[in-house]
């Protein structure tokens, strides 16, 4: 993990000297001063009572009771539609690549699931080609996280995903509601960075905040969602031990809208085209795409190998639930527990159900004395 | 940072009208020390740009140690490659590459070489027999089978009749549907197989076509002993970025565009069916 934060940002190591205590007051003064100097993403309040990370130029939008945003923030570095580059038509080709903000990103009270869902794109988008679109984003960002002492959403599983409540690493500062103070982990010299645009006073965690924290930890176990097994159906899923029958099931459940992959955090795939804006330029530009929709592989010649909804079904699963996935990201699990899909889904092929059917239901016959 | 989604331009210097949909094309980057280091293996591929309409994963089709120009062989199937169809002598479209695997070659030094061609699928496998065919001397018996639908639709008219005509290689090729000059073989390609004799011991197959073609080609090689890791076969996806981060042509956790196209069927058995 540490490789590749030190791509992102350079890791510290955590140790008591990295927790400091910062009064609720201050943080706000931070926030403050570092508006004046960088971007800041933070919840707020929308016009349902439900939460939206947006950029905010004043720290009275924040709410701060927010729960969870139902887009993942990996809108902030991978867009729903973005723009690569510009391109003319006629004549000789000439190519014009955007201007790069230099502007520091700082998402503010981002949740621990989707801290670990950024690490796991930061691996993929860096690893043999590296995506200059995202990491140049990745880089310039500062994630100050907010540990869950309980869980924002009903449906969270970080517990069982290893990704939350509290994180031991992926954020740049990671921030512990004590009640009337914080305890904030330093995790990154880009956590030091933000401090320092904050400019304030802040002392280091006492043993008795530190004992605190893990007191929290222990609470917050309480209220976690623990029965999604997800090992299990990574065993048979990656063991290609689930009945077909159960794929075919799903299969007919899915009307293949792609809500599950477009809000999922760890989903990255994406849509390449051209447009033109006049008859003299264009503009390539990717957006977000699903490997639910049946003409994701659909080839030229009209063959295509994930042309039943089952099969892309098994696709997705692959992805999160499969050991291959796990070994090739750092041993980091495909699905980070964030229970977006549970709310996305509207035939309840979420996620957690499908981990809870294959233990149930999805055996092959044989293969039941084994497991 | 390098922008891995930006091509460089290229200039089309040559056409090759080599049947009623497909055309060669002899493509010379604009800049040349963007040509100069433009170093390729055999098997691997390019993103070809038509500005306005898309980019498509198309393999190199010539030599690598052609050095002042590189080619590419494109059947018109559908919006891009037609739009490439389009363009003339001079005109300049964008390149992304070289990318993915290639074939292997070194390491199959004093084998028998078999190898298996189907329509479209000629173009890659051309990048390997011309620069095999350079090192002749470091193989043993050379073997080339190709199947097309019809005559018209064979690829590299000239090169097939020079193969025909060099004593030190086989080349035997037949056509899906006769027309009323053609005397050779009819029937698809692996009826070839029962004209010739495979060592099973010594021999390594390269193939590439389409999907269907394969699936029968490495059912036929298996059933005549070759083992799983002298039987390397191309395969083809849906692709878009060509460098692993669309999602298009995964295949379980391997993506075909940077751990393929080229796969030993010992690699394809592990590949999950998802
Ligand atoms: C590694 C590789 C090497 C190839 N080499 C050759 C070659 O040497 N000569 C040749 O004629 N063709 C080759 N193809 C097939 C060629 O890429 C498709 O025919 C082409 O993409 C069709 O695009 P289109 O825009 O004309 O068709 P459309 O149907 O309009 O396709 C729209 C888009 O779909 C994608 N797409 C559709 N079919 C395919 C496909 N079969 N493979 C990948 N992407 C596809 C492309 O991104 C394309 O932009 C190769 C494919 C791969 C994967
Ligand atoms: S699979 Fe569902 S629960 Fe898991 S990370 Fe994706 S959206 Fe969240
Ligand atoms: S949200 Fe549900 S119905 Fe829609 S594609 Fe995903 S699994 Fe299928
Ligand atoms: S073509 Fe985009 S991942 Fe392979």
């Amino acid at each position: 993990m540490e490789v590749l934060h030190s791509k992102i940002g350079e890791v510290i190591k955590m140790d008591s000297k990295n927790k400091i205590i910062l009064g609720k007051k201050e943080l706000i003064t931070a926030l403050k001063n570092v508006i004046t100097k960088m971007d800041v993403v933070a919840p707020i309040k929308g016009s349902e009572g439900e939460t939206h990370f947006q950029k905010i130029e004043s720290t009275e939008e924040i709410f701060w009771e927010y729960t969870h945003d139902i887009y993942p923030p990996k809108n902030f570095f991978l867009k729903q539609e973005e723009d690569l580059f510009r391109f003319s038509v006629n004549g000789k080709i000439d190519l014009k690549e955007f201007p790069v903000s230099q502007r520091k990103i700082v998402i503010f009270g981002i949740r621990s699931c989707d801290v670990k869902g950024l690490e796991y794109s930061d691996l993929f988008f860096s690893n043999t080609y590296k995506d200059n679109y995202y990491l140049e984003k990745r880089k310039r960002s500062i994630l100050v996280s907010m540990a869950c002492v309980k869980p924002p959403f009903d449906n969270c599983f970080c517990m069982c995903t290893n990704s939350g409540p509290f994180l031991e690493s992926g954020f740049d500062l990671q921030i512990v509601d004590l009640g009337k103070k914080y305890l904030i982990n330093i995790g990154t010299k880009k956590g030091e960075d933000f401090l320092k645009a904050g400019k304030v006073k802040f002392v280091n965690a006492g043993e008795k905040e530190i004992a605190r924290v893990e007191e929290l930890k222990k609470e917050a176990d309480v209220y976690f969602e623990t029965a999604a097994y997800i090992a299990k159906a990574i065993i048979q899923v990656t063991g290609d031990k689930v009945k077909e029958e159960l794929w075919e099931d799903f299969g007919e459940a899915c009307i293949s809208c792609g809500s599950c992959t477009h809000l999922c955090p760890m989903c990255t795939c994406f849509d390449v085209y051209d447009w033109l804006e006049d008859g003299n330029y264009g503009v390539r530009t990717r957006n977000w795409d699903s490997c639910h929709y049946a003409g994701y592989t659909r080839e030229a010649s009209g063959h295509n190998p994930r042309g039943q909804s089952k099969e892309r079904v098994k696709r997705r699963c692959y992805h999160k639930l499969s050991y291959q996935y796990m070994k090739i990201n750092n041993n980091l699990h495909g699905c980070v527990g964030c229970g977006r899909c549970v709310i996305a889904c509207p035939v309840f092929l979420d996620i957690p159900t499908i981990i809870k059917r294959i233990r149930r239901e999805g055996l092959i016959e044989k293969e039941i004395d084994k497991v | 940072m390098a922008n891995i989604y930006l091509p460089d331009i290229a200039v089309i210097k040559d056409i090759i009208q080599e049947t009623s949909d497909t055309k060669t094309f002899v493509l010379r980057f604009k800049n040349p020390k963007v040509q100069k280091n433009f170093r390729f293996k055999s098997g691997q591929f390019v993103e070809v740009s038509v500005f306005g309409v898309g980019e498509v994963p198309i393999g190199i089709s010539s030599s690598p140690t052609e050095k002042k120009n590189f080619e590419i062989t494109v059947r018109a199937v559908g919006s891009v490659t037609n739009a490439l169809h389009q363009k003339k002598v001079g005109d300049e479209i964008g390149i992304r590459g070289p990318l993915g695997n290639n074939f292997p070659i070194d390491e199959m030094k004093d084998k028998k070489i078999l190898i298996i061609g189907g329509g479209i699928g000629l173009p890659p496998l051309r990048s390997l027999i011309l620069p095999m065919l350079e090192k002749r001397g470091k193989f043993k018996k050379f073997t080339i089978l190709y199947g097309a639908r019809t005559p018209d639709d064979r690829v590299y008219k000239n090169l097939l009749k020079k193969w025909n005509e060099k004593r030190d290689v086989e080349f035997l090729e037949t056509v899906d549907v006769a027309d009323n000059g053609w005397t050779g073989n009819v029937g698809v390609v692996i009826t070839l197989f029962e004209k010739i004799e495979i060592d099973p011991q010594d021999t390594v197959a390269y193939t590439c076509g389409p999907p269907i073609m394969i699936e029968f080609v490495i059912q036929e090689l298996l059933s005549i002993g070759l083992p799983d890791d002298m039987i390397i076969s191309t395969l083809e996806r849906y692709m878009k970025c060509g460098v692993g981060k669309c999602g298009h042509c995964a295949i379980g956790h391997k993506y075909v565009c940077i751990d393929g196209p080229v796969f030993s069927f010992k690699d394809i058995k592990t590949l999950p069916e998802e």
